[in-house]
């Protein structure tokens, strides 16, 4: 077990293979390399940097809210995250608010590599796809 | 910052690893074609700026805030 300092869980015991590398890094936070997801509930959970205590991210998995949602990984993110088997790939978007409420990156997703325990955070092409997706079917 | 000026073909080498190239010249455009290694990521500066701001953005944002909006479906 590795224990992680957090701002917001305290100190927490995760085991070693939860602990995912971000080689690169998430764009802003180059420094962070290692995250822990921490299951909130209900497709919600925390995106918690392991040398950073004060930095974490709200994702959710996007296809259940966007069942169109689909994007193109280029050979490079394929090769930095070593995917030979796409079931072990794991997809998730950052949440963020503005001032028409919750919304997802879907043009930056995080794409995670569950076999490998390597993540990035994966800038697409799709200019389709928003920084700000409003989620659908909000409460007023 | 190094300026220098190159034609359609040319190449630019930035240390072993990193090699640009002068595609094509059009009217207010250049394309350009990157190799570099695949570890070393490479974006159009103004998204790239955009998606730092926004996940320092997201960073900051708690439950607290999130949770009217947390009615996701069932």
């Amino acid at each position: 077990m590795l224990k992680i300092k957090t701002t917001r869980f305290g100190e927490l015991a995760v085991q070693e293979e939860r602990i995912l590398s971000f080689p690169i890094g998430i764009p802003g936070f180059s420094a962070a390399k290692q995250f822990s997801l921490i299951e909130h509930k209900d497709n919600i959970w925390w995106l918690q940097a392991a040398d950073d205590p004060d930095l974490a991210f709200i994702v959710t998995e996007p296809f259940s809210l966007f069942p169109d949602y689909a994007f193109t990984l280029s050979n490079d993110v394929e090769s930095m995250l070593k995917i030979d088997d796409p079931q072990s790939l794991v997809v998730l978007a950052i949440l963020s608010i503005d001032s028409s409420g919750a919304c997802v990156n879907l043009r930056a997703p995080i794409v995670i590599n569950s076999a490998r325990l390597l993540g990035a955070q994966v800038l697409t092409e799709d200019e389709n796809h928003s920084f700000k997706m409003p989620l659908p079917s909000q409460k007023k | 910052m190094l300026v220098l000026t190159r034609k359609p073909e040319q190449t630019i080498a930035i240390g072993d690893q990193i090699k640009v190239r002068i595609l094509e010249i059009g009217n207010g455009f250049v394309k350009i074609g990157i190799d570099a290694p695949r570890d070393m990521p490479i974006y159009r500066e103004e998204l790239y700026d955009k998606l730092k701001q926004l996940n320092i953005e997201a960073s900051k944002l708690n439950m607290e805030s999130l949770k009217d909006f947390l009615e996701i479906k069932g």
